[in-house]
């Protein structure tokens, strides 16, 4: 029996004075903050429907399109992939290592996490540089335009997960992470590996396809 | 729940890693001219990838029915927009500006250049796949105009053998030519 059945007071909760006293729980079996967090990565992954739809639409509508090769540097991109895909793996250690109870491990994974995220931001920051040098502005045409849209959305996740992390970073850094509390690890954790995720995509449909 | 999640984070993270290897030696030593081989391949190892990491890394597999119920509508609504789009991209040819044609605020028109869809109605040149300059003759038949040269101070990227110079949208420089 609940405790609010249990301290159930006749004269204060019968109906027809305040209010009923129900004994369950009307949320859904899961918690919140991951309910939230799905939810909010189910209009993300629309988000990014929009932007690559445009895309394609774009690309098959032309007759011509460049051969990305020819215009983009494939091979650092290829190693920035890599670099993300590694900062997965570091941010599924930092998890792992909170749920056996090792805080040391937390701070040292996503630190780890965030310095592979901040490298991944800087040579993109980098690339778009050497573009723009090279006038091969959004302004161009329709391949550098959805080139930028699409990049830069994406990039701007990835800043917004590596602040994302650097506050859980402070966090662990404190010790407000336990075995028994690191919901918020696993969350940030969600949207880093959701950004991940479509930086795979878009890097085999921007500088592969 | 992830606190169920029992799966071998290296194990993924290799084979995400080999992976992209593949994929990325697939991307360079496949012809771009066969996209049917080059794309469909492509896209089995990245849509192979994005899985791994939805099932796995951010523990989809280990989850109740609750986020597989809240995730499980996404596919659909995108099958849904990328249907609503098909018939710009199956009517292309039939729009009056097909998709490709860009305003150009020097002349004041729509010009089909670049990544044009090649209709005759538009007087175009547009970029090759290796680079060179191109166009349509009388004939329908593409023709090189120009190769490209590094970006000239007076802006021709685009250099023919006679000497015209053309800038990156292929309007020739020091005439009145642009195409038309």
């Amino acid at each position: 029996m609940s405790e609010a059945v249990a301290t159930y007071d006749p004269a204060v909760d019968a109906p027809g004075h305040h209010h009923a006293v129900f004994d369950y729980d009307s949320g859904p079996p899961v918690d919140r903050g991951k309910f939230a967090i799905w939810l909010f990565l189910a209009t993300e992954v629309m988000f990014f429907t929009g932007l690559i739809g445009t895309y394609l639409v774009i690309r098959m509508g032309a007759e011509h399109w460049p051969n990305p090769a020819n215009r983009l540097a494939v091979d650092i991109t290829a190693f920035n992939t890599f670099v993300l895909i590694i900062s997965s793996w570091t941010v599924v250690r930092a998890l792992h290592a909170i749920q056996s109870g090792d805080k040391g491990g937390l701070v040292r994974w996503l630190g780890l996490s965030i310095l592979l995220g901040s490298f991944f931001v800087g040579i993109q920051v980098f690339e778009y540089f050497q573009l723009v040098a090279h006038g091969s502005t959004p302004n161009q045409d329709l391949f550098w335009s959805t080139f930028y849209a699409m990049t830069g959305f994406h990039g701007l996740h990835v800043v917004v997960g590596v602040i994302w992390l650097l506050v859980l970073w402070v966090g662990a850094l404190r010790g407000k992470y336990t075995a028994e509390n690191y919901l918020r690890i696993e969350l940030g954790g969600l949207y880093w590996h959701f950004v991940d995720l479509v930086w795979v995509l878009l890097f085999t449909l921007v500088y592969l396809m | 729940m992830s606190d169920h999640a029992h799966f071998n984070p290296q194990k993924i993270f290799v084979t995400l890693f080999v992976l992209t290897m593949a994929e990325v030696a697939w991307g360079k030593f496949m012809p771009y001219e066969q996209k049917a081989l080059l794309w469909g391949g492509l896209l089995i190892f990245a849509f192979w990838k994005g899985l791994l990491i939805f099932m796995y890394f951010m523990h989809m597999k280990f989850e109740g029915w609750v986020c597989k119920a809240l995730i499980a509508p996404t596919p659909v609504m995108v099958a849904i927009v990328v249907f609503a789009i098909m018939p710009d991209v199956a009517h292309n040819g039939d729009l009056i500006r097909p998709v490709g044609d860009q305003y150009d605020p020097v002349q004041g028109t729509v010009v089909s250049v670049g990544m044009s869809t090649g209709d005759p109605k538009f007087q175009h040149r547009f970029v090759g796949p290796d680079g060179n300059l191109m166009e349509k003759d009388e004939d329908g038949a593409t023709v090189v105009v120009a190769m490209p040269v590094d970006p000239l101070e007076d802006g021709a990227w685009f250099v023919a053998a006679d000497g015209r110079r053309f800038d990156r949208e292929g309007r020739e420089l020091g005439g009145a030519s642009s195409g038309h």
